[in-house]
C-alpha cells in the first residue's frame, strides 16, 4: 500500500539557506520527505520524495536538452495538481530553462475562452516547449495551433524523447527561476520575472521570520499551483525547508471541501493557507455530524491572504470547527503578491485575526486613520481593516502620496517596497515594468494602505479607488451596499469610476440581475441609486446586466478594470446613451 | 441496467432543482451557464451531486463541451455505457 512521506526526522533543518532551487532540492533529496497527492475521494494516489524528484527531474532535463532550445527558453506547464508539474518544473531548473505555470482551467462549456487564454499566455512568454497532463492536453493542442513551438504534448510524449549526452548546468543564482502570471490579467497577461536570488530571499524570510518553520512542520494545500500562493507557498517553501507537503486539487476542494480538513487531521498538518472564501466555503459545506470527526489541533498556521480580509467568515469557520479543536489563534493574516515572489508581511503567529475600526469620514476625506473604539462604533460610520502584520526583514517599506512623498504612520497612501525579494520586472514588457518599478528599485504595489511602525494595513487596491470631488470612495463598500439589497447577489456587482468628457469622475455600478420585467428593473435601479446617494452622497450610474456578464479572473475574482473596459465599450456602442447619463 | 436518456435527463433536472435558489423551469435544452444564473461554485456543487448520484467521474476535457442539461445527460449516458 502507498504511504505518504513522513515529517523530516533525518536532515538538520535548513530554512531555505540556499542560493538556488536546485541546491535546495539536492539537499532535501538527502532526506525522506517529499510531496503527496490525494485524489477526488481523498485517497493517496501518488508519492514523490525529493530524492525521487531529483532523479526524475535530471533525467527529464536531459530529454528536454535534446530538443536543442537555447538556455533560458520558456517551458509552459499546464499546472494541474499532479506529480508531472513538479517533475517538469524542476527539470527546467536542471536544464537551464524557465518554467511558466499555466492555469489548469475548469469551466463548463468554457473550451473557447480557456484555449484563447492559454494561447495568449504562451504567446506572451514566447514558450518553445509546452506540456499538459492528459486531462488538459486537448486544450493545449488547440492553443498551440497558430504558434510555432518546438514541442507541445503530454508528459508521456516527452518521456519518449532520447536523453541528450550533456552535462546539466542548473540555473544559477543570478538567473530567472520562473515566470509567474498574475491572476488579475487574463486579457493582457503579464509574466512576473522572479530570479533564483529573489525567490530564495523570500522563502528564507517566510520560513525564518513569517512562519518560523521547524522540522515538525507539515504543509497541506489545495491551492492552484499556477498561483503564487500555491507555487511558492506550497511547492517551493516545503522544498526549501525539507518539509513534506500534501495536495488536493482545487477542483477536489471545490467539490468536497471537507477533504481538506480530513487530510490535515489524518496527516497532522501544521501549515495550510487559503483565501477567505475557502474558509467560508468549507464552513458552509460542513455537516453538523462532521465536526468532531476531525482533529485539527495540529494546525498551527492557517494563513489568510487576500486584498482585504473580512473577519466574519473566519469567525464562522472557527466557530463551526471548535469541536474539531481548531484554534482561532492559528489564523495568520498575510499580505503578498507575485511581484515579490509571494509574501510581504505576516501577522504575529498565534495571535489570530486582529481587526481595527477606523472612522470612515476621516479616511475618505483626508486619508487619515482615526481609530475608533469597537464598543462605541456605529457600523455605518466606520470601516474595518485587518492588520497584515510586520513587513518581512528583507523589505524596505514606504507609504507615499501621489507626488511620491513619504507619508507618516496612520496616513493612507501607496504601498511601496524595495529589496531583494522584489521582481526584476515583467517579462519582455518594459512599459509595464517602468510603471511598477522605479529606477532606484522601488516597487509601486498598486495597493493603498497605511503603516504603523513596520506593520502594514492594506485598505484597497489603489487603481480601484473611486475619487469624487476629492473624496476617496472604496468600491468594496459600494458593492457591499448593493449586495445587501434583495434581488442582488453577493459577488455579482462591480463598482468603478471613469473620467467623463470634462475630466470629472463618474461613478458606475454594474449589477448582474436575472430580472427581466421592465417595471421591476426600473424599481431595482431606483432603489440602488437612492441607497447609494443616501449612504455615500454621490450619484451613481446603475448598469443592470444579465447574469455572467461581469468578467472574472482565472481565480474567480471579479476584475474591476475589465468590468470598466467592458462598460465603456458598451457605452461607446450606444453612443451618448450611457456615457453621458447619470443613471 | 443502463437508464434511458430521458430518465437521466429527469434525474439531472431533479438534482438541479435542489441546487437552484428559486424554482425555475428546466428542460433538456436549458443551458447550465447563462439560463439559470448559477455561480461557478454552484455549478461545481451540482456536478459533485451528479457524480455522486451516478457514481462516475467526468473529466475537464468533456465538461468543456457541455452546455445544456441534455449535453450533460449524453455524457452521463456514455460514461454509464462503459
Amino acid at each position: 500500500m502507498m504511504k505518504a512521506t513522513k515529517i523530516n526526522k533525518l536532515l538538520p533543518l535548513r530554512n531555505a539557506s540556499f542560493d538556488t532551487l536546485v541546491e535546495a532540492l539536492e539537499y532535501a533529496a538527502e532526506g525522506e520527505t517529499g510531496y503527496n497527492f490525494y485524489d477526488g475521494k481523498g485517497e493517496l494516489f501518488a508519492v514523490v520524495s525529493y530524492a525521487e524528484l531529483r532523479e526524475q527531474a535530471q533525467q527529464l532535463a536531459r530529454r528536454l536538452r535534446g530538443l536543442g532550445c537555447k538556455r533560458g527558453a520558456r517551458v509552459a506547464i499546464v499546472a494541474e495538481t499532479e506529480p508531472m508539474f513538479h517533475r517538469f518544473f524542476f527539470a527546467c531548473q536542471y536544464a537551464g530553462y524557465i518554467p511558466v505555470a499555466l492555469p489548469a482551467g475548469f469551466q463548463l462549456g468554457g473550451r473557447k475562452a480557456y484555449v484563447e487564454q492559454l494561447e495568449r499566455m504562451l504567446d506572451s512568454c514566447g514558450a518553445e516547449i509546452a506540456v499538459a497532463p492528459d486531462s488538459h492536453v486537448a486544450f493545449l493542442r488547440q492553443a498551440v495551433e497558430r504558434l510555432n513551438l518546438v514541442k507541445a504534448g503530454t508528459p508521456e510524449e516527452f518521456d519518449a524523447l532520447p536523453e541528450a549526452a550533456c552535462t546539466l548546468e542548473p540555473l544559477r543564482a543570478d538567473e530567472i527561476a520562473y515566470l509567474q502570471y498574475t491572476s488579475g490579467s487574463t486579457r493582457f497577461p503579464r509574466g512576473v520575472e522572479i530570479s533564483q536570488k529573489t525567490v530564495m530571499t523570500n522563502l528564507r524570510d517566510i520560513a525564518v521570520h513569517g512562519l518560523k518553520i521547524t522540522e515538525n512542520d507539515r504543509m497541506v494545500a489545495w491551492l492552484p499551483l499556477y498561483h503564487d500562493m500555491g507555487l511558492v507557498g506550497f511547492v517551493l517553501l516545503p522544498l526549501g525547508s525539507q518539509l513534506s507537503a500534501d495536495y488536493l486539487s482545487p477542483r477536489t476542494f471545490a467539490m468536497r471541501p471537507r477533504l481538506w480538513l480530513k487530510v490535515i487531521s489524518q496527516n497532522r498538518g501544521t501549515i495550510s493557507s487559503s483565501p477567505p472564501f475557502g474558509y467560508a466555503l468549507c464552513a458552509k459545506r460542513l455537516r453538523l455530524t462532521d465536526q468532531d470527526r476531525y482533529d485539527l489541533s495540529s494546525w498551527r498556521v492557517a494563513c489568510v491572504g487576500a486584498e482585504r480580509i473580512h473577519p466574519e467568515p473566519l469567525r464562522q469557520f472557527a466557530h463551526v470547527l471548535e469541536p474539531a479543536n481548531f484554534d482561532p489563534r492559528a489564523f495568520v493574516a498575510c499580505y503578498g503578491m507575485a511581484e515579490c515572489a509571494l509574501a510581504i508581511s505576516f501577522a504575529e503567529l498565534g495571535s489570530g485575526i486582529s481587526a481595527v475600526k477606523v472612522d470612515k469620514h476621516a479616511m475618505s476625506t483626508t486619508g487619515l486613520v482615526n481609530l475608533v473604539d469597537e464598543a462605541e462604533a456605529a457600523a455605518e460610520s466606520t470601516l474595518t481593516f485587518v492588520d497584515c502584520g510586520k513587513i518581512l526583514p528583507s523589505f524596505a517599506l514606504a507609504i507615499r502620496d501621489d507626488q511620491g512623498n513619504d507619508l507618516p504612520d496612520y496616513q493612507c497612501g501607496r504601498i511601496c517596497l524595495r529589496g531583494p525579494s522584489v521582481m526584476s520586472g515583467y517579462f519582455q514588457n518594459p512599459t509595464a515594468t517602468a510603471e511598477a518599478l522605479s529606477e532606484d528599485g522601488w516597487l509601486d504595489t498598486g495597493d493603498i494602505g497605511y503603516r504603523v511602525g513596520d506593520h502594514v494595513v492594506v485598505t484597497a487596491r489603489r487603481k480601484d479607488v473611486i475619487i469624487v470631488n476629492g473624496r476617496n470612495i472604496w468600491p468594496h463598500d459600494l458593492e457591499y451596499l448593493a449586495e445587501s439589497l434583495p434581488g442582488v447577489r453577493f459577488g455579482n456587482v462591480s463598482a468603478f469610476s471613469f473620467a467623463d468628457d470634462t475630466g470629472a469622475d463618474q461613478v458606475v455600478m454594474v449589477v448582474e440581475s436575472r430580472e427581466t420585467n421592465p417595471a421591476k428593473v426600473r424599481a431595482l435601479v431606483d432603489e440602488l441609486r437612492a441607497s447609494i446617494t443616501a449612504h455615500f452622497g454621490i450619484s451613481c450610474h446603475i448598469d443592470l446586466v444579465p447574469p455572467r456578464t461581469l468578467p472574472r479572473t482565472s481565480s474567480g475574482k471579479l476584475s474591476r478594470s475589465k468590468a470598466k473596459q467592458d462598460f465603456l465599450a458598451r457605452a461607446a456602442g450606444n453612443a451618448g446613451n450611457v456615457a453621458g447619463a447619470h443613471g | 441496467m443502463k437508464p434511458e436518456h430521458h430518465a437521466i435527463v429527469d434525474d439531472l433536472i431533479a438534482l438541479l432543482t435542489k441546487t437552484l435558489d428559486r424554482p425555475q423551469a428546466v428542460s433538456a435544452e436549458t443551458a447550465l451557464i447563462g439560463d439559470l444564473g448559477l455561480e461557478s461554485i454552484q455549478v461545481i456543487e451540482y456536478l459533485c451531486e451528479v457524480e455522486d448520484h451516478f457514481d462516475l467521474a467526468i473529466d475537464e476535457d468533456t465538461l468543456a463541451d457541455v452546455n445544456t442539461v441534455g449535453d450533460l445527460a449524453g455524457v452521463v449516458g456514455r460514461l454509464l455505457d462503459r
